[in-house]
């Protein structure tokens, strides 16, 4: 049968080549294809990169090749790549260059494209990305859920749905790079709290002792797995009412916390829970000495909102007797530049920080002008990632690859209102390159689907829990931990 | 003649199905329309594999399909009338299987009647009353087979098949299916098999649900009942556990009550006391059921939604909108044809409630008026946040036509056009709005057709240019804004001002009534020279030439001398002030 198929295929490939050679336009230009996929750099293990031509196409003809050998494939609009002969292609040409040529027929001429490149990189991307599939909405949100994909192949799976917990929101679901099994995040609601999975086991806490204004919002885990650094924040929207603005999200409040998983309990300084500043997006140095966050004076709001630069600071912290540094250094002070910085995110190998960079606030996603950028904690340098931004909407949320050579972030590049998960080969030498989407067995797909890509969390290991599993843990109300806040 | 055509049993079906469809095709069609802009039904062979491979799926995709002709209400009520039809004649058969029992052919009737009255409420599916029918028939066939085996292979192999494909009626299969098997026992005397049989069956129904659970994020009622029924899927409605029980009940009485008559004018007598009884018990339920309520309403926002703003004044004109989302609606078809400042005091109006929305919204309409007034007051990134919004509280979580539509419109007008084409597509795979879709598409980067089109034209010189945030309490700060920022947006000006009226602000009233100097190119509005007039007569001794402005009418002055007058005569002048006065800002002012 599959003889028939291959056999047919050449057929089809063969009769459309010959029966057309004579009236091939060769074009000194890549075809616009979508996503787009030219002159990329991919990990050895990705998806198959099937892409499609949007614009009156009615047949297509794909040529992979490299030194080790090729693939050969055709579609009416859509490229399709059988799985196991891309990811072998691809094996076979780590560290090397796939060229790619495109044959379309477009408006009954068929165009032949200036091939473009696939860099094939040797460092695998991480096998597994979680993300939140939400509408990207104002307030109200209705089904809401958080699922796996498997970035090797088309596998995606159901980690936690809303629809089993009341309607409840769920948010932020984060890993630790350096105990792969581990990773949180919020459920809200009546039963809600934060789920703090360590492989198997689940666990689910209440970060808001009596006394304390707010629930654990943006976190991040310490390197030894003991801590999660939060940020208590009371979070609001306002809707703006002019041109392509739609949503001001701004704390009116904010400090930081640090969850000590082992002892229940949640230490803090005063020196990042400050009355006058607001204090957001915590996130632990590679090494664990450090706690990075963001820092804004505290203004009127909404009102002053322009006002509102967060500066990137640290502190030290000390993992053995839970303590704080005395003072807090400033990294990068962007309100002398009337910028703001966000979701500071360290790199496992503790050479950069990835960070959010612009005009104003503390939430970056309805900020056109928010663009990815990384501090070098070696020498302080700063650098704008131009093939990364090189867009007019936001990129943000974005997580490392547990090696420090991939990252993915969530990009509205495409229509300005859907977020969607793009990955980035980042070089040794600090050089980020052309993103490129999430592959779709099925690259029509994010046509059709209405949800944002929510916070992209790259993962070495599969969750070991499921959407049932959080059924049972957000419906037994007796398991919920309540931490115990110390002394600062 | 009819008599000779047309015996009592088809008397009263004629009767019935008539009733039933003049009921749907004239008093409840607003609600028909106002249910096919609640869904979004696609045309491509994605939407039914995404929709056929849920449980419960393949039945919403039918009843979807089937709704999306209440486009024409007309079509709509023949759909329901049909499944009503289909409904009854299925459980005729399978009450007739217990015992033949002509007298009583008007219980038949009992709970197709009830979907029918079920459909009036908004929170039930069409897709049901498909689900019911399917499960009845399917019992009819079960029911005529006479090989136990057979029988107990197709019982075995329906049972699943029902639960997967057609949700929560499945259970009525089982219901009925049992009731045979039992009945077997009673005849036959089988029991050991029989009583196997039936055990098998109630294990496989429970089970089987259960077991989908492990392949779909569902709820275990989701499991048993799925979204096809209720769009609030995190109820069980007792409704349908009613309805599924009303079949054992009805066969109890068509098997142990016998109405016998020998005499022939008697038997027609029980048959049409029945019939009356039944049609009472229908009226009576629909007539007092909650959802009866929202009748004006859907009909306003049908209006509203068609621009057909006349035809909102009319209806109010006949009755007073009886809820503050119809009067929204009322005072912006006052102001869309221009007559907002004349008419205002002409219907009862309840505070700024009525003009605006208040912060009180968890439900999907009033997202959908606060579209529509904001819309039309050009304040598109509002209209954009309740379209969106609208979207997101509607109770089955689907898209909807409605905020689509409104969505692609405010992002063409909004220059948006990737996100605009993105909605578009959604509509252009769909039965009645594809042509709608496809003409928006030609606006896509064309600025100058956007430019001139006299509504997105409109919306695009009427927006504001100044950057600030929308909130509920603060909507008069933002029409101050719009006409800062176009001191000739009238529409703007007369919400302002009649904001401040409802809200008896005369102070700010008097503050901000400058702002419209140049928006007013005609006549002032009677209400604002009501208020005028009213201020100035508690400011000076007397009123005169010199002190009234020269916009204030005499026929205004008059009345407020007349008014006063009554004010100053009576003890307790409300009532005669009522009856002359209803319809001025005085009256409101001092009695509302």
């Amino acid at each position: 049968m599959k003889r028939i198929n291959n056999f047919i295929i050449i057929l089809i490939v063969f009769g459309f080549s010959c029966s057309n050679n004579n009236n091939i336009t060769k074009l000194d230009e890549y075809p616009a294809i979508y996503p787009d996929y030219t002159d990329i750099h991919i990990p050895y293990n990705i998806a198959p990169l099937n892409f499609m031509i949007k614009e009156n196409c009615t047949e297509l003809n794909i040529e992979v090749s490299g030194k080790y050998g090729e693939i050969k494939t055709s579609g009416k609009a859509k490229v399709l790549f059988p799985l196991n002969k891309f990811k072998d292609l691809l094996f076979k040409h780590k560290n090397d260059t796939l060229s790619v040529k495109v044959t379309a027929k477009i408006n009954n001429k068929i165009i032949q494209y200036k091939s473009f490149r696939w860099f094939v990189h040797e460092e695998p991307i991480d096998s597994y990305l979680t993300y939140r599939l939400i509408e990207p909405g104002y307030e109200v949100w209705n089904k809401i859920n958080i699922s796996e994909r498997n970035t090797t192949n088309f596998d995606d799976k159901v980690l936690a749905d809303n629809n089993l917990i009341e309607g409840s929101c769920m948010n932020c679901h984060i890993g630790s790079k350096q105990n792969p099994s581990k990773s949180f995040f919020h459920i809200r609601g009546p039963n809600g709290g934060t789920i703090v999975a360590e492989g198997e086991k689940l666990r689910k806490l209440n970060t808001k002792p009596v006394g304390s204004y707010a629930n654990a919002i943006y976190g991040n885990w310490h390197p030894s797995g003991n801590y999660i650094g939060f940020s208590t924040n009371i979070v609001l929207p306002a809707t703006h009412t002019i041109h392509d603005k739609r949503v001001l999200v701004y704390d009116t409040k904010s400090d930081i916390i640090v969850v000590d998983l082992n002892k229940n309990e949640i230490i803090s300084s005063p020196l990042v829970s400050r009355n006058d500043k607001f204090e957001t997006f915590p996130e632990f140095s590679a090494d664990g000495r450090k706690l990075i966050f963001c820092v804004s004076d505290s203004v009127k709001l909404p009102e002053d909102y322009k006002s509102l630069h967060y500066n990137l600071c640290s502190i030290d912290f000390n993992e053995k007797d839970r303590t704080f540094g005395k003072q807090v250094d400033t990294l990068i002070n962007a309100r002398v530049k009337k910028k703001t910085v966000s979701e500071p995110k360290a790199s496992p190998d503790g050479k950069y920080i990835l960070f959010t960079w612009f005009n104003y606030g503390t939430f970056p996603i309805w900020h056109r002008e928010a663009k990815l950028c990384t501090y070098n904690l070696h020498d302080g340098s700063i650098d704008s990632l131009p093939e990364v931004n090189n867009n007019n909407y936001s990129n943000s949320y974005h997580s490392w690859s547990s090696n420090s050579r991939w990252f993915v972030f969530a990009s509205k590049r495409d229509d300005g209102l859907y977020g969607k998960p793009y990955f980035s080969y980042f070089d040794k030498n600090g050089k980020a390159h052309k993103p490129f989407l999430l592959p779709q067995k099925d690259p029509e797909f994010y046509d059709f689907t209405y949800k944002s890509f929510n916070i992209p969390e790259l993962f070495e290991q599969a969750r070991a829990f499921d959407a049932m599993d959080i059924e049972r843990i957000y419906n037994d109300t007796l398991s919920v931990v309540k931490l115990k806040k110390m002394e600062e | 003649m009819i008599k000779r055509i047309l015996n009592p049993n088809q008397i009263l079906s004629l009767l019935f199905y008539t009733t039933v469809f003049l009921f749907f095709a004239t008093i409840y069609k607003y609600h028909l329309y106002f249910k096919e802009q609640q869904q979004l039904f696609l045309l491509t062979a994605e939407y039914f594999v995404n929709t056929v491979k849920v449980p419960g799926g393949f039945l919403n995709y039918i009843g979807e399909f089937l709704t999306q002709f209440y486009y024409w209400p007309i079509a709509g009520a023949v759909i329901i009338t049909f499944l009503i039809f289909i409904m009854q004649s299925a459980t005729t058969k399978i009450l007739n299987k217990i015992k033949k029992n002509p007298n009583l052919f008007p219980l038949s009737f009992l709970p197709a009647m009830f979907y029918g009255v079920l459909l009036c409420n908004d929170f039930y599916y069409l897709a049901g009353l498909v689900g019911f029918c399917i499960s009845l028939w399917i019992s009819v066939l079960y029911y005529n087979l006479n090989n136990r085996t057979i029988r107990f292979v197709f019982g075995i192999i329906l049972i699943p098949m029902l639960s997967y494909l057609i949700g929560g009626a499945y259970l009525l299969f089982v219901v009925l299916i049992s009731i045979f098997e039992t009945i077997q026992i009673i005849k036959n005397g089988s029991k050991k098999i029989n009583l196997l049989i039936i055990i098998i069956y109630l294990l496989i129904a429970v089970v089987f649900p259960l077991l989908l659970r492990q392949y779909f994020t569902i709820t275990i009622l989701q499991a048993f009942l799925t979204g096809a029924y209720y769009k609030l899927e995190v109820v069980l409605p007792f409704s349908l556990v009613l309805l599924v029980l009303s079949y054992p009940s009805l066969m109890l009485i068509y098997r142990y009550v016998t109405i016998q008559s020998t005499e022939k004018r008697k038997g027609l007598l029980i048959f049409s006391i029945q019939s009356v009884i039944i049609y009472t018990i229908g009226g009576i339920i629909l007539f007092k059921s909650s959802f009866w309520g929202a009748s004006n309403f859907v009909a306003y926002d049908n209006f509203a939604r068609k621009g057909e703003w006349s035809e909102i004044i009319e209806m109010a004109k006949k009755e007073n909108p009886q809820d503050q989302l119809s009067l929204v609606y009322l005072n912006l078809a006052l102001s869309k044809t221009g007559q907002l400042g004349n008419q205002l005091f002409q219907f009862r109006q309840t505070g700024t409630n009525g003009l605006v929305l208040n912060d009180n919204n968890n439900n999907y309409e009033p997202f959908l008026v606060g579209n529509e007034l904001y819309y039309h007051l050009g304040l598109v990134n509002v209209a954009q946040y309740f379209a969106f919004e609208g979207m997101e509280t509607t109770p089955d979580h689907k898209k909807n036509v409605r905020c689509i539509k409104r969505l692609a419109e405010t992002n063409l007008i909004n220059s948006q056009y990737n996100v605009a084409l993105k909605y578009l597509k959604l509509l252009d795979n769909t039965l009645f709005y594809s042509n709608w879709a496809k003409e928006k598409m030609l606006y896509l980067k064309n600025e100058n057709k956007i430019n001139k089109d006299p509504e997105y034209g409109l919306m695009r010189n009427l927006k504001p240019r100044s950057q600030y945030f929308f909130t509920y309490d603060q909507v008069d700060v933002i029409l101050r804004i719009c006409m800062k920022d176009n001191p000739k947006n009238i529409r703007a000006f007369e919400y302002l001002m009649t904001y401040y009226l409802l809200n008896k602000d005369l102070k700010s009233f008097k503050s901000y009534y400058s702002l419209g100097k140049e928006a007013l190119t005609s006549n002032v509005p009677k209400s604002f020279q009501e208020a005028v007039i009213y201020i100035i007569s508690h400011q000076v001794d007397q009123l005169n030439s010199s002190t009234i402005p020269g916009f204030v009418t005499a026929d205004v002055v008059n009345r407020l001398n007349q008014y006063a007058n009554i004010f100053t005569s009576y003890p307790n002048p409300k009532d005669l002030l009522e009856k002359n006065f209803k319809d001025t800002f005085w009256f409101y002012f001092q009695y509302r």
